[in-house]
C-alpha cells in the first residue's frame, strides 16, 4: 500500500541548499512548486486572495521551519503538509467568526430543486458545482484528507505524515468523506450514472 | 468474497485507489460483477472522482504565477539571516552525541528542579523578625509560623554566625538569635525523624574529603515536612482564625507591657509617631497620584518629598542632595523626647535606638531601581481594620471562590489552606507595623502584596482586589514599589478576577 513520492536529487540538492539558508535555492523550490501549493489552498478555502496568501504565508513559513525538515523526505509532502494545516486553521477561524456555513448548505439545497435538468451536459456542469460545494462544506478533517488523496494524490502514509494522524484514520476518513459526498450528492450521481 | 461483502466500503476504496494487489483486484472485479448493485456504487464514487478531479479552478490573470513568485520570494527575502548562520553555529558548537545530550537534559532538569524548588518553599515570617541582641523576638511572629502542610516553612541550621559572612539577608549578630529560634523550633515542633536527618546534616559532611570550597559554602536548608502545630491549635478554621488573630493581638501586646527597656519603648513610640505622621499628610497630597508617580520614575534627590508642604523647600546639602531625611529624623527624635518627658520618663532617644534609615541603597533589591535610602517614614502604617485578611470573617470572602459542587474534604482542605494564608498575612500585617528596620518593613511590605495577591488568586474576591489595589497604589506613592512591579501585580489581580467570570 505504500507508495512513497520519490525525491529526484536535483530537489534533494535545493533542499539541501536552502536548508543551510541559501534563499536562491528557496526561491528555485518556490517556482517549482508554487502552482500546486495554491491550488492545494484554492481547494481548500475557495477564494483566489486567501489562496494566494496562504500560499505565501506557507512558503515563508517553511523557510522559517527549514531547520525540522528532514533530509530525503519529500518537500512536496512538507509544503502540503504546512499549505493543509494554515488551510484548515484558517477555515477554523473562519467558522468561529461566522456561521456562514449552515446558511452556504440551505442554500445548496434549496439551489438543488430549482437545478434538476434534464439535459447531461448541464446536469455534469452543475455536478460540479455541487460537488465542490459539497467539499466545502465536509469537516476540516474529512476534506483536508479527501482533497490531498483525490486532488493532489498523496498516498495515505504522505497524507497521514501530513496531518500528523494514523495511516488507519487517514483510510477511515477518506471513506467517509466519500459517502458523505455521494450521499449529498446522491440525485445528480444517480443522473449522471 | 465473503470478505468483500463484510468490508465492501475498505475494498471499494482500496480499489478506487489502486492499492489492491493484482489478486485482490481480480477477485474484486469479478465480485462486482456478480453484484450490480455493488457495481452501480462502484461506478457512483468513480464519477465523484472523476468530477472531483475536473474540478473548476479559477481563471487566474497572465503574469500571476511570476508575480506570485516575487511576492514569496520579497517576503522570504525581508527574513532575518539569523538562521544560516545560528544553524551553523549550532552545527559546529552544539552538535552533541546522544549521551551528552541526556546528561545535559537530566542536569538541565535537576538544576531548575533545585531553582524552583527554592522560590517554591519560599520564606519564613521569623525570617524578618528583629534580631535585637539580647532580646527575644516578637511573640506573635514566633506564634505565625506557616504550617509545614502549606509548603511554606523551611528551618535555618544553627550554624548562621559561621555563615553570616556569605548570607547578604542575615545580619552579622543574628547567629545568636539563629541559634535561639532554631533550638525552640526543634524542641518544640521537629519531629525526631527531622531531628535524626538534622543531626546527619550537621555530622555528614568532612570538610577534609570536600575541600575548602564546600566547607566555605553556607549549609542548605533543611524542607520541614514536618508535623502541623497549627492544626492543634486551631481545629476550626473559622474559629481558628480569630482566636488566632486575637492571640496575634494579644501577645503582640504582652510583649510590648512584658518587655521593659528604653528600646522597646522607643520602638513603640516611633511606631505610633509614624501612624500619627502618615496621618498628618493631606489626603489632597496622598490622591495626587500624577505627582508621585512623576516621582517614581525620578531619582530620589528630585523626588517629591509627601512630608513637605507644597510650599516648602527641603533643604539641601552642600552637594545640592535633599536632606529630607535627616530633617524627619529630627523632628522624630524631638516628638519621642518630649513625649517621654510628657509621660514622666527619662529617656534620651539617639537616632541610632529607632534606627530611623540609616541604611543605605535598600531600592536597589531588584536591581533596575535607583540606589537611596529608604527610612522609617516612608512606611504608611497599615491599619489592620482595613487591611486585615481575616476580616470580615473568611467565610464570607471565600463564598465566591468554590464551586458549591465541591464538598468534603477537598473544600475544607481549600478552605484550611486559604485560612492558613490569611492568618500568616494578618501575622505578616502586625510583623510590618512594628517593625523598625526599613529593610524588613520594606520585605514585609512585599510579603504581604504577594500575601494578598496569593489569596485572591483562590478566593476571586473583588472587595479584596480592591483593597489590594489601594495597596499598590500606597506602596507606589511612597516609592516602595516601581512602576513594573506595580504594573505586574495590577495585571495578576486583572487576569485572577477575569478568571472567576
Amino acid at each position: 500500500m505504500t507508495e512513497q513520492t520519490k525525491v529526484q536529487p536535483g530537489e534533494r540538492r535545493l533542499v539541501a541548499r536552502a536548508k543551510k539558508g541559501d534563499k536562491e535555492a528557496f526561491g528555485e523550490l518556490v517556482n517549482l512548486y508554487k502552482k500546486p501549493v495554491y491550488y492545494l489552498a484554492y481547494r481548500f478555502v475557495k477564494d483566489h486572495d486567501t489562496a494566494d496568501e496562504l500560499t505565501q504565508e506557507s512558503f515563508v513559513k517553511a523557510y522559517q521551519a527549514f531547520e525540522s525538515f528532514i533530509e530525503g523526505k519529500s518537500f512536496k509532502t512538507w509544503i502540503f503538509a504546512i499549505v493543509a494545516n494554515l488551510s484548515i486553521n484558517y477555515l477554523k477561524k473562519k467558522k468561529r467568526e461566522t456561521s456562514l456555513e449552515d446558511t452556504l448548505t440551505d442554500d445548496i439545497l434549496e439551489d438543488k430543486k430549482v437545478s434538476s435538468n434534464p439535459h447531461h451536459q448541464a446536469v455534469a456542469h452543475d455536478l460540479k458545482k455541487r460537488l465542490s460545494a459539497a467539499v466545502h462544506n465536509l469537516s476540516e478533517e474529512f476534506k483536508s484528507v479527501f482533497i490531498l488523496r483525490t486532488y493532489e494524490g498523496l498516498s495515505y502514509e504522505e497524507i497521514a505524515a501530513s496531518l500528523k494522524i494514523e495511516v488507519g484514520t487517514v483510510m477511515s476518513r477518506l471513506f467517509r468523506a466519500r459517502a458523505k459526498l455521494k450521499d449529498e450528492l446522491k440525485d445528480y450521481l444517480d443522473e449522471e450514472v | 468474497m465473503k470478505k468483500f461483502d463484510e468490508d465492501f466500503e475498505k475494498y471499494l476504496n482500496l480499489y478506487l485507489d489502486d492499492l489492491l494487489d493484482e489478486g485482490e483486484a481480480a477477485e474484486f472485479e469479478k465480485y462486482l460483477e456478480e453484484n450490480p448493485e455493488r457495481l452501480a456504487e462502484l461506478e457512483a464514487y468513480r464519477t465523484l472522482d472523476f468530477t472531483a478531479k475536473g474540478e473548476m479552478l479559477p481563471d487566474l490573470p497572465e503574469g500571476y504565477w511570476e508575480g506570485l513568485e516575487s511576492r514569496i520570494n520579497k517576503r522570504v527575502a525581508a527574513l532575518p539571516e539569523t538562521r544560516g548562520y545560528w544553524a551553523a553555529f549550532a552545527q559546529r558548537f552544539f552538535s552533541f552525541n546522544k549521551t551528552i545530550k541526556v546528561a545535559a537534559t537530566a542536569l538541565t532538569l535537576i538544576t531548575v528542579f533545585l531553582i524552583s524548588r527554592q522560590f517554591i518553599v519560599g520564606t519564613k515570617i521569623s525570617d524578618f523578625v528583629e534580631k535585637k541582641p539580647g532580646s527575644m523576638p516578637h511573640p506573635a511572629l514566633l506564634k505565625s509560623e506557616p504550617p509545614a502542610a502549606t509548603g511554606m516553612e523551611e528551618t535555618q541550621e544553627p550554624e548562621a554566625g559561621a555563615t553570616a559572612g556569605m548570607d547578604s539577608t542575615k545580619e552579622p549578630e543574628a547567629g545568636a538569635y539563629a541559634d535561639t529560634m532554631t533550638d525552640r523550633v526543634l524542641k518544640e515542633d521537629i519531629d525526631s525523624e527531622r531531628k535524626k536527618e538534622f543531626a546527619l546534616h550537621q555530622n555528614a559532611p568532612n570538610s577534609d574529603d570536600i575541600g575548602d570550597i564546600v566547607k566555605m559554602m553556607p549549609p542548605p536548608n533543611i524542607r520541614v515536612p514536618g508535623p502541623i502545630e497549627i492544626e492543634e491549635e486551631f481545629p476550626a478554621p473559622a474559629i481558628a482564625g480569630k482566636s488566632k488573630l486575637q492571640k496575634v493581638e494579644l501577645a503582640a501586646g504582652q510583649y510590648r507591657e512584658a518587655e521593659s527597656g528604653d528600646q522597646i519603648a522607643v520602638q513603640s513610640l516611633a511606631d505610633e509617631i509614624i501612624a500619627e505622621t502618615h496621618k498628618q499628610i493631606p489626603d489632597s497630597t496622598k490622591k495626587d497620584t500624577a505627582k508621585y508617580n512623576v516621582a517614581t520614575m525620578v531619582p530620589d534627590s528630585l523626588a517629591v518629598n509627601p512630608l513637605l508642604g507644597p510650599d516648602e523647600e527641603p533643604l539641601k546639602d552642600s552637594m545640592g542632595k535633599y536632606q529630607d531625611k535627616s530633617v524627619r529624623m529630627d523632628t522624630i527624635k524631638g516628638r519621642a523626647e518630649s513625649e517621654f518627658i510628657k509621660r514622666g520618663q527619662n529617656i534620651t532617644v539617639q537616632p541610632e535606638s529607632i534606627d530611623l534609615g540609616e541604611t543605605q541603597g535598600l531600592r536597589t533589591t531588584d536591581g533596575i531601581y535607583p540606589a537611596g535610602p529608604l527610612t522609617l517614614m516612608d512606611f504608611p502604617y497599615l491599619p489592620p481594620d482595613e487591611y486585615s485578611f481575616t476580616n470580615p470573617a473568611p467565610e464570607e470572602r471565600i463564598t465566591a471562590k468554590f464551586d458549591k459542587s465541591m464538598e468534603g474534604y477537598i473544600t475544607d482542605t481549600l478552605q484550611e489552606k486559604d485560612n492558613l494564608l490569611r492568618l500568616e498575612g494578618d501575622s505578616l500585617l502586625q510583623a510590618y507595623n512594628i517593625a523598625s528596620e526599613p529593610a524588613k518593613k520594606l520585605e514585609l511590605f512585599r510579603q504581604i502584596i504577594k500575601m494578598y495577591l496569593m489569596v485572591i488568586q483562590e478566593s476571586k474576591s473583588e472587595p479584596e482586589a480592591v483593597e489590594a489595589q489601594n495597596l499598590l497604589k500606597l506602596g507606589l506613592d511612597n516609592n516602595l514599589i516601581y512602576y513594573p512591579e506595580y504594573n505586574t501585580y495590577r495585571d495578576s489581580l486583572k487576569v485572577y478576577l477575569r478568571e472567576k467570570k
